[in-house]
């Protein structure tokens, strides 16, 4: 009896559901076919929410994060390793970013969803842009509606709300863009200094310095990335209390922030969520409340 | 004590007490089912590892007893030495606590493979897996 092949779904999800997000796809779901096919199912969602449910303390906070430096792709683990600069080299070709087909360039992130622009689908002599959001991890994405604004974009702002749903806020100089994953569509505003002053801002890049907030229980992190150096700030509610500066080469983009309640984020859930409030109904589905949980 | 006795997938008998061969769902549901005068065939287990499922609840149950004085220290260092074998007796054991249905086994050795996976970088999990996949072809 062949016993490795003979290990059925519901062993390996069993197997899997015990696993960070970062190890299930990175490591497991590398093992072999089976295994890859198993770690981006809709299975191990439910199974993981299940260990969840039933297990308080399943499931540290620990963020991780991945940085893109020149052509490398860089994985920290946790706060610290960032902090200690212990990065480990990811295998770029086996480990894409954005639709299948397209040139996906990073721009924010929030809560296990990334979101960035398709370059590919940008025309010469036009300032008209296509954005995507996704799930890196289980590699589901939406391509959003065309943005067609005869400026060029300074700032970007993505962030998925407690209750699931997410904006992608697009600043230009006189006026900001507001998707609304609520509409599926763009709104404009004019008053850019309400929506900078949200508490729940999370990532952002101006003028080739990149912040990432990293929230934790009640501490909160900011990490600022900028070309030759990545200062880092760490706050509590109310003051910094720690700063510290390292040199760690050049950082030209950063990628995205993933927690471990990313494996239940998908674009389109974020939808059927609202969809499901809309109606009133109390009982929400499981997989959401795992990642309300995760949310604080 | 009554007896039970169980044949592995090789034919090799095995005698145990009742009370340890009913920590098997599977082998109490069949005790039910067809009474104790047969002996219970277990054709998806081999000798090696029944003797080892065995020896697991054997070690639980003596540890569970009142007056016992094993302490959970020597009970966790019992399951690290008992699941510190390679990757094909591990998912061996990972089939029979499953098709036995004994649930602490199970969860002990699906957490073990989950800390190998846990603990090493992804060019050995890669590697591990498959190299224990040609030993087995």
């Amino acid at each position: 009896m062949g016993a490795f092949d003979a290990l059925g779904d519901d062993l390996v999800l069993d197997i899997l559901s015990r696993l960070s997000p970062a190890d299930i796809i990175l490591k497991a779901g590398r093992i072999c076919k089976q295994w890859h096919l198993l770690a981006r199912s809709q299975e191990l969602r439910e199974a993981v929410a299940r260990r969840a449910a039933g297990d308080p303390w399943f499931g540290d906070l620990e963020p991780w994060l991945v940085l893109q430096c020149g052509r490398r792709l860089l994985l920290y683990p946790s706060l610290d390793a960032l902090l200690n600069n212990q990065g480990r080299e990811l295998d770029h070709r086996s480990f894409s970013v954005g639709p299948p087909g397209h040139r996906f360039c990073f721009v924010a992130c929030s809560l296990g969803l990334v979101c960035g622009r398709l370059e590919d689908l940008d025309q010469t002599g036009s300032e008209a842009m296509t954005l995507a959001v996704g799930n890196p991890l289980t590699n589901a994405w939406r391509i959003l509606p065309r943005l067609d604004v005869k400026e060029k974009p300074w700032e970007y702002v993505f962030r998925v709300t407690r209750s699931g749903h997410y904006h992608v806020v697009v600043a230009f100089a006189t006026l900001v863009m507001d998707y609304n994953s609520k509409t599926k569509d763009w709104g404009s505003y004019h008053d850019p200094d309400r929506l900078m002053a949200t508490p729940y801002f999370v990532g952002s890049c101006v003028e080739g310095i990149f912040v990432l907030r990293v929230d934790k229980r009640s501490l909160s992190w900011r990490i600022s990335l900028t070309k030759d150096q990545h200062v880092v700030f760490y706050q509590d509610r109310h003051h910094f209390s720690h700063e510290k500066t390292l040199t760690t080469g050049m950082y030209e983009q950063c990628y995205y922030q993933l927690r471990d309640s990313c494996l239940s984020r998908d674009p389109d859930d974020c939808d059927r969520e609202y969809e499901n409030t809309k109606h009133g109904e109390d009982e929400k589905p499981r997989v959401l409340q795992f990642a309300e949980a995760k949310l604080l | 004590m009554v007896k039970v006795t169980l044949k592995s997938a090789e034919g090799d008998v095995f005698e145990v007490d009742e009370e340890l061969a009913l920590e098997s769902l599977m082998v109490k549901n069949m005790i039910e089912d067809v009474g104790l005068d047969s002996a219970i065939s277990l054709p998806n287990v081999s000798s090696t590892i029944l003797a080892k499922v065995i020896e697991y609840i054997k070690f639980h149950m003596d540890a569970q007893k009142d007056g016992s004085k094993k302490t959970s220290e020597e009970i966790k260092a019992f399951d690290d030495d008992f699941v510190n074998v390679g990757i094909p007796t591990l998912f061996e054991m990972v089939l029979a606590s499953n098709y036995l249905n004994v649930k602490s086994l199970l969860s002990l050795t699906c957490n073990t493979v989950a800390n190998m996976i846990k603990t090493k970088p992804p060019a050995e999990v890669k590697e591990m897996f498959t190299s224990a996949k040609q030993a087995k072809a």
